[in-house]
């Protein structure tokens, strides 16, 4: 496999960062609504807290200042704000702008379906982008046309793209974000599911757990392994090992540790296809001591930790040479 | 739906009492089956296809990266097979001759010696590269990408207006624009067998690939831009892609031991060929401009080492400076004993003191420019300009007269263009594009760019000007059609 330009395997990857943030962005925002509607009437303070977290997860991310509890406009500003937000870098609307610009920098490696799918959809956000003040747009519109369109990108990536190292940086910068995000979904929405208060109430725990893996597109696989139950820990160990489903932590990471070979081959190994080998036979082989743990939030921060190095490494190695 | 042919010059498509011209009759009749609503339609389908391609220029002056749709205009323009060979012929005339005079003035320097072309007009002019006198680009190609601007006039024949040596720009939007019109109004081409232009892409890489360095067999070539804020960048970017090589900014290059490589994730990678889109100034900031951020230190020693080609060469400009475009005839001549073919306009220079003088005093009957400007910018059109602007003018003028040259107005040629629901006479120019490799090849056809203003003389796609798909007919056995 030839050398590609760095600058242009940079901008790949981070189009492909920024094409699947603008997917889960949505993909939250539309369970947040959906949660919104379940809980205002049962516990509207979950609701609340469910926005709130927001910050966590997308960190970095400027968050509305709402006074008070009143769900409708929390959860109406807190979605303004990661859909067209202005000045918050990590809304639907700035991934999209920023995948936009990157495709824009390394048009010669797209396909023109893929380019122009990308414009159309900034295009289209943009106008909502400028209407942001009237809130012209029913924003559930919004985000159910941008998923539609984020979904026929990847569609026309898929379909249409030479599997060359383009292709390998690109499906590198995916990877890393539905993991990492996932990841940090995990840390932040999971660890209080797992516990068990007395008073327990069943159909907000529910509500709250298929939250999370609607937000990881998880939540039919889920089902079809493990039946209706909802249980926290086989939810937890489900997203994070789970060998099959393809928001899953592991699976991300082989898929990363899969392109790291191919663009390697040949090669010795470099450091970051040896970070990325090592957190993929973690996942692999120590699922149960990682799980017997019984600290998610530390086993959590821990990968986080782990696949930020991956990150710096990866752009050291190949994008700064 | 009606249509007019132009009260001033010359109507390309129209006679004076407004019949059809050879070669009308099929686009006007077809174009008469649609309604208004139909044309308004498929106008608008073809604009919503080039927002979504993102065909777009890049405006400056107002806010950064301002994107703009360079607008379309659906009636083509059809040249016969019989006149595009006429005018073919008089662009590889000029071509070798551009060659030729900067191979002589970047060496021995016979044309001055002789007396053919001034010394001031040379030596006194910025895009002369002094630095550059003694290095010999591969082939003796100096410029291997021109793009000369065409007008006609009152007659309909066809004038030089001014050659571009330098980064001509233009042709993905020759290419675009017949893809589009193919979509949009494919009934238009029922009647007609068009050359295509389809091939250029292959025919810009057959060019700079063979001008290589020696003994790089299978060379890698590359488009340098000056990044994505330039306004042709999608130009840039169409190039790259078509011809599938890669399109590098300066900081993707280094120079080491003379040797240009790119950064890449294998590591540093020899590139052979740089179809620059970047101007002299900017292109090595050891030898040119200190300050730019846009080139690559040490290119310009490499490139006279003979490790590297950079397309067009360094210095080429020097040869479409219009002040130097009055002397072209005599270089014709001069360089291969031949009349000149496609006649010019008549143009005073500045740097001349008597004919500074008549330029100073005869503005309101002049096209001022300056004589290295581009894009229509600083230009006075004294015709149409107001007392205010041509006094205003003036000043500049006078502080600076050897800057500028001037011409008298040319009623150039209008063409039949969908404005506002109506077909009205606007004026068009044409941008041939010619290739200097192992033979000069002409692509059929080039960019004609129109006034979208009723009366205006503005073609620039940066001052409102749009653009047409420019038909060459296929010369049939027999043909003699002019």
């Amino acid at each position: 496999m030839r050398g590609m330009l760095s600058r242009a395997a940079e901008n790949i990857y981070w189009m492909g960062r920024y094409v699947e943030r603008s997917a889960e962005i949505c993909r939250m925002l539309q369970v947040g609504e959906q949660l919104t509607v379940e809980l205002r009437g049962l516990s509207p303070e979950l609701a609340c807290q469910f926005w709130r977290q927001l910050g966590n997860i997308y960190p970095g991310s400027i968050a509305p200042i709402v006074e008070g509890d009143d769900v409708d406009e929390v959860s109406l500003s807190y979605l303004w704000t990661y859909l067209v937000g202005p000045g918050n870098d990590l809304s639907v609307a700035s991934s999209i702008r920023r995948a936009r610009e990157n495709a824009r920098a390394v048009r010669e490696y797209l396909t023109r379906e893929v380019f122009e799918m990308i414009n159309e959809c900034w295009l289209q956000l943009d106008v909502d982008v400028r209407s942001a003040g009237s809130r012209q747009s029913a924003p559930d519109y919004v985000v159910s046309r941008v998923m539609r369109e984020v979904y026929g990108i990847s569609g026309a990536i898929d379909r249409a793209f030479i599997r060359d190292e383009a292709w390998l940086f690109l499906t590198m910068g995916m990877m890393f974000e539905r993991m990492y995000r996932g990841l940090l979904v995990i840390q932040h929405r999971l660890p209080i599911l797992l516990e068990h208060p007395a008073d327990i109430d069943i159909p907000v725990h529910h509500a709250r757990i298929r939250g999370v893996l609607r937000t990881l597109a998880s939540l039919e696989n889920y089902r079809r392994v493990y039946g209706a139950s909802l249980e926290p820990s086989r939810v937890a160990r489900f997203l994070l090992f789970d060998e099959h489903t393809p928001h899953s932590v592991r699976v991300c990471l082989g898929r990363m540790e899969q392109a790291i070979s191919v663009l390697e081959a040949g090669t010795g190994m470099s450091e970051a296809a040896r970070l990325i080998g090592r957190l993929s036979a973690r996942l692999r082989y120590e699922e149960n001591d990682l799980m017997a743990l019984d600290d998610l939030e530390a086993v959590c921060s821990e990968l986080v930790a782990s696949v930020t190095e991956v990150n710096d490494v990866l752009s050291h190695q190949y994008f700064t040479t | 739906m009606e249509w007019h042919a132009a009260k001033n010059g010359y109507d390309e498509a129209l006679t004076a009492d407004n019949a059809p011209r050879d070669f009308y009759d099929n686009i006007i009749s077809a174009l008469g089956q649609f309604d208004g609503d139909e044309i308004d339609r498929r106008e608008q389908l073809q604009q919503v296809s080039l927002v979504n391609q993102g065909i777009t220029f890049t405006v400056y002056g107002q806010e950064e990266g301002v994107e703009r749709v360079f607008p379309f205009d659906f009636v083509p323009r059809v040249i016969s097979g019989s006149e595009w060979h006429a005018v073919e012929a008089g662009l590889v005339q000029r071509l070798e001759t551009i060659n030729l005079f900067l191979a002589d003035i970047y060496s021995d320097q016979k044309c001055l010696r002789d007396g053919v072309i001034p010394h001031d007009l040379v030596f006194e002019q910025g895009d002369f590269r002094r630095e550059l006198i003694g290095t010999r680009p591969r082939h003796g190609i100096y410029t291997h990408i021109v793009g000369t601007d065409l007008l006609r006039d009152d007659k309909g024949g066809f004038l030089v207006l001014e050659d571009n040596c330098r980064c001509p720009s233009g042709v993905s939007y020759v290419l675009e624009n017949r893809n589009l019109l193919s979509r949009v109004f494919p009934e238009l081409f029922s009647r007609y067998g068009v050359r295509p232009v389809e091939q250029y892409p292959n025919l810009l890489l057959d060019t700079l690939r063979f001008t290589a360095p020696r003994g790089r067999e299978n060379p890698t070539v590359a488009v340098l831009t000056p990044g994505v804020y330039n306004a042709a960048y999608f130009e840039h970017s169409f190039l790259a892609r078509e011809m599938g090589v890669p399109l590098v900014e300066g900081r993707d290059l280094i120079v080491e031991d003379d040797q240009v490589y790119m950064r890449t994730t294998r590591g540093k990678q020899r590139v052979d060929v740089i179809y620059r889109r970047i101007d002299d100034e900017y292109i090595d900031p050891v030898v040119f401009d200190p300050s730019s951020m846009l080139g690559v230190p040490g290119l310009i020693h490499a490139w006279q080492a003979g490790n590297v080609t950079i397309a067009n060469a360094p210095g080429a400009g020097v040869a479409d400076d219009k002040a130097i475009y009055p002397w072209v005839p005599d270089l014709v001549k001069y360089y291969l004993d031949e009349d000149i073919l496609l006649p010019q306009i008549k143009t005073w220079v500045g740097r001349r003191p008597q004919e500074a003088v008549y330029i100073r005093e005869n503005l309101s009957d002049l096209v001022v420019k300056l004589a290295g400007g581009a894009g229509g910018y600083g230009m006075l059109v004294g015709p149409t300009a107001s007392k205010k602007e041509i006094s205003t003018f003036r000043e500049a003028f006078d502080a600076a007269p050897e800057a500028y040259i001037a011409q008298p107005l040319v009623e150039f040629s209008s063409h039949p263009t969908y404005v506002d629901g109506k077909f009205a006479p606007r004026r068009v120019d044409l941008r041939p594009f010619a290739l200097c490799g192992e033979h000069i090849r002409v692509l059929p056809g080039g960019l004609t760019r129109v006034a979208l203003e009723e009366g205006s003389y503005v073609v620039n796609s940066s001052q409102g000007g749009g653009s047409k798909d420019t038909w060459i007919l296929a010369e049939l056995p027999g043909e003699s059609k002019s």
